[in-house]
């Protein structure tokens, strides 16, 4: 074993801002590392998360710096999981089409979620006060 | 994202180097070539061999300047995307859409 699980749980809250990105890739990288995700499993482990916190920032919060993003890191028994809530109005999941559909296959938006469904093993989203997205991912090597 | 521009027997080949990401190099991109666009330069051909990562928002940004490029009828294609954007491509079924390449001289002689 490593030094496995030295980071089991992250609090942050943020102002809406994009710049923040490259901080929170960084600390999710050492995380990924730590608990031994592969390269590409650590790949797109980032990219899932980046879409719910540009969903938060871009479509949740519209980009206003007045409002907060609040992102929970935690890793517990054999799962690592990844909590974003924004402070919008939510968003009715059945208005989100299939983006792999002929006819949306050309615009431009909407792919987002679909990636993140894609990449994690479990994805959940609650509205209530601002969309909270739980992306879950098993921890490799965890007894089932 | 550091973008060149090289010009090969009309066909202007866009050098990219960077991520394609929300806030970062999407708008600089589209500008880029919306701006070749207005040019008449609409024989774009996208060499992505240095760009690592693409989020929703990157492949949004390929969408908006493919359709503006057809619209105008010109041609853009794709040049040494990396397995990673080919698997986002593949699953987004945007393989079916963009034609790419491997190699330079295939792609430049395509658009003949």
């Amino acid at each position: 074993m490593s030094q496995l699980k030295d980071i089991k749980f992250v609090d942050l809250r943020f102002s809406t801002s994009l710049g923040i990105l490259d901080i929170i890739k960084s600390l999710m990288g050492r995380i990924c590392e730590q608990m031994e995700f592969d390269e590409d499993s650590s790949y797109w482990i980032w990219l899932a998360t980046q879409e719910a916190l540009n969903n938060a920032i871009k479509h949740g919060n519209k980009m206003d710096k007045n409002k907060f993003v609040h992102l929970v890191l935690s890793t517990l028994d054999d799962e690592f999981t990844i909590s974003v809530q924004d402070e919008g109005e939510g968003f009715d999941q059945s208005s989100i089409p299939d983006p792999t559909a002929p006819e949306n296959l050309l615009k431009t938006s909407g792919r987002g979620l679909f990636f993140m469904r894609n990449f994690m093993d479990r994805v959940e989203i609650q509205i209530n006060q601002g969309t909270k997205v739980t992306l879950t991912k098993k921890i490799k090597g965890s007894p089932s | 994202m550091k973008i060149d521009l090289r010009l090969e027997d009309g066909i202007t080949v866009v050098d990219l180097e960077g991520t394609i990401t929300i806030g970062e190099g999407d708008v600089q991109l589209r500008k880029t070539l919306f701006a070749l666009i207005e040019r008449g330069q609409n024989k774009i051909l996208l060499n992505m061999e240095r760009v690592g990562y693409m989020d929703s928002s990157g492949v949004g940004e390929l969408i908006s300047c493919f359709k503006e490029v057809h619209e105008r009828g010109g041609q853009l294609k794709l040049l040494n995307i990396s397995k990673k954007i080919k698997d986002l491509l593949q699953i987004t079924q945007l393989l079916s859409v963009f034609e790419y390449f491997s190699d330079e001289a295939k792609a430049l002689s395509s658009f003949k």
